[in-house]
């Protein structure tokens, strides 16, 4: 494991890197990069801070939203140390749809809480250069306020007044099938309607990078199908850079534009997929075609 | 076939009749034998009065027995009120500061350890036969759950909603203030609750130490005077009193705490 010193943390916010947070659409604009040189990962401590943030690195529309090279992560539990993650990498462009698949245990969570700055690494490099919203597995809807200003806590939380933040909540219900239920209590919702009401909470932050763990888990199968549906169009009303992780493999081919296929405990890249899901194809004619279920099984193969 | 939602929510009204009927029922028939007990001059009437001689006492002392109850509700309410902003403050410092809960729950815990009975007149010693005593007295003696609950409620926020609020960007304070407050309410309800089923009873504990006025004061007077049934009358007012409170929070709950109720009712 690498020493202290070299643990490179470092997040910007998207005010500090003057680039169209949404980037140039659905193309992918970075190029992955997966083995990192044994020299990149020792001027580790010089490359982030100074180096990359230059007016020529912005510039430069490889760029990366996020970028982990090298990293590991261990945790110590009662039956010892256990690796989460380890010689991890990852980059994703700006504008990017970007998922993770691997079984429980792959470290999957742990990479989220990475980008969201809510865990430090214990070695190698998190460069995270977009401001991240992150969207739990569990909805995590408060009882106390309704659908409405549960959506609007995310900019109460940045110190939005109370009023000025369901306002800003108001329009996005009625533009994502939510119009009606601003004043729902939290039990009346459907498991799928709380989903939607987290994912505006998430959208709200008015962050450019989505870190989504698990959204859809806990909802069946038809509900989660119709939240595809759903997001799809979301993200299409309101572009985002997106960071997926989940367990299911089919989500992960209709959401994202490529797909990272993670190994069991400790958590390793075990292959990659591009999704080249043609235009104009609905979500219901895409996941029944033939290159579905080609990279499909492909996906499978490899977690296998 | 799908059962209307009515009959599932809530029982037949027959159901809800008996309900109320049986206990009122009961009730009567065990005042109906009381008082049968007492009219065959089974005891002597001077030591157990019947239920007859006790209605009559609320109706002829009425304005007496007024008076004494709302200085014995005063004392209650307001003992209830100071344990409940002292509960409150000890609950939030216990959960932002491990300091000061290291260095004070030994103490907290210290004040319900001592009992009571030896302790109260000891304050009335120290405070003197006015309300400052009382108030001291029920406030010891109801802020312990208020703060028990303050303080569980304040921890049993759930981890991941805090790691939500931490990755919104909620510093300390507000993620007090948005999340952690309003989730500790049940709890802090709950201890409220408990702590008002001793307001009265403390209230009373604190002018049987020594007093002037007040439902205690009637008893402690009363009771080796023989005056049994202005005693039993005072009695039924305290428990009257001290379930009136009790429903008071109880409203209080459901109208703040809606999800709670559906909860509890799966």
């Amino acid at each position: 494991m690498p020493a202290k010193e070299d643990m490179q943390y470092d997040e910007q916010s998207q005010t500090e890197t003057p680039v169209s947070p949404f980037g140039d659409g659905n193309s992918p604009s970075a190029e992955l990069n997966p083995s990192p040189t044994a020299a990149d990962a020792t001027t580790s401590v010089s490359v982030s801070r100074d180096g990359e943030r230059g007016a020529g690195a912005v510039a430069d529309t490889g760029t990366p939203a996020v970028r982990l090279q090298d990293v590991s992560v261990s945790f110590r539990t009662r039956s010892g140390e256990v690796t989460a993650l380890d010689g991890f990498n990852l980059t994703i462009g700006d504008g990017e749809r970007v998922a993770i698949v691997g079984p429980s245990g792959c470290g999957k969570s742990t990479l989220l809480s990475l980008v969201a700055g809510l865990l430090p690494p214990d070695g190698g490099i998190v460069d995270v250069r977009r401001e991240v919203a992150l969207m739990p597995q569990r909805d995590l809807l408060v009882p106390w306020r309704s659908a409405l200003r549960n959506a609007a806590l995310a900019l109460e939380a940045q110190g939005k007044p109370r009023a000025q933040a369901a306002e800003r909540a108001r329009p996005l219900f009625e533009r994502f099938g939510l119009a009606g239920f601003e004043h729902a209590r939290t039990w009346e919702l459907s498991g799928g309607m709380r989903q939607r009401v987290a994912f505006l909470r998430t959208i709200l932050t008015g962050r450019p990078l989505l870190a989504l763990d698990e959204p859809f888990g806990a909802l069946d199968a038809i509900t989660r199908g119709e939240m595809h549906e759903w997001l799809e169009q979301a993200l299409a009303a309101e572009p985002r850079t997106m960071l997926l992780v989940t367990h299911d493999v089919e989500e992960a081919l209709t959401l994202a534009g490529r797909v990272v296929l993670m190994t069991r405990r400790p958590g390793k890249v075990a292959g990659e997929i591009a999704v080249d899901r043609p235009t104009g194809l609905s979500r219901a004619q895409w996941t029944t075609s033939r290159e579905f279920s080609i990279l499909k099984s492909q996906a499978l193969a490899a977690l296998r | 076939m799908i059962a209307p939602r009515e009959s599932l929510s809530r029982p037949p009204a027959g159901r809800r009749m008996r309900k109320w009927l049986a206990p009122a029922a009961a009730t009567l028939l065990l005042l109906a034998a009381w008082e049968a007990f007492v009219r065959a001059g089974l005891v002597d009437s001077l030591l157990v009065a019947g239920p007859g001689d006790v209605a009559q006492t609320l109706i002829d002392e009425f304005s007496m027995l007024a008076r004494h109850t709302l200085a014995t509700g005063r004392e209650a309410l307001l003992g209830l009120l100071l344990a409940f902003v002292l509960g409150i403050g000890a609950g939030l410092t216990l959960h932002v500061s491990p300091l000061l809960r290291d260095a004070t729950l030994p103490l907290l815990v210290g004040t319900q350890a001592v009992p009571l009975v030896v302790l109260a007149p000891l304050l009335v010693i120290a405070f003197g036969y006015g309300i400052t005593a009382k108030l001291v007295i029920v406030a010891i003696a109801c802020f312990f759950p208020i703060a028990v609950g303050t303080f569980d409620g304040l921890r049993s926020c759930d981890p991941e909603l805090l790691r939500l609020m931490r990755s919104l960007g909620a510093g300390r304070m507000r993620t007090l203030r948005l999340v952690e407050l309003p989730g500790a309410l049940p709890r802090v309800l709950g201890g409220v609750r408990i702590a008002a089923t001793w307001a009265f009873i403390s209230a009373v504990f604190a002018e049987y130490a020594g007093s002037t006025e007040g439902l205690g004061y009637l008893i402690a007077r009363g009771t080796p005077l023989l005056e049994t049934p202005r005693v039993y009358a005072a009695i039924l007012i305290l428990t009257a009193a001290s379930l009136a409170l009790w429903s008071a929070v109880a409203v209080v709950e459901r109208r703040l705490i809606p999800w709670e109720r559906r909860d509890s009712a799966h």
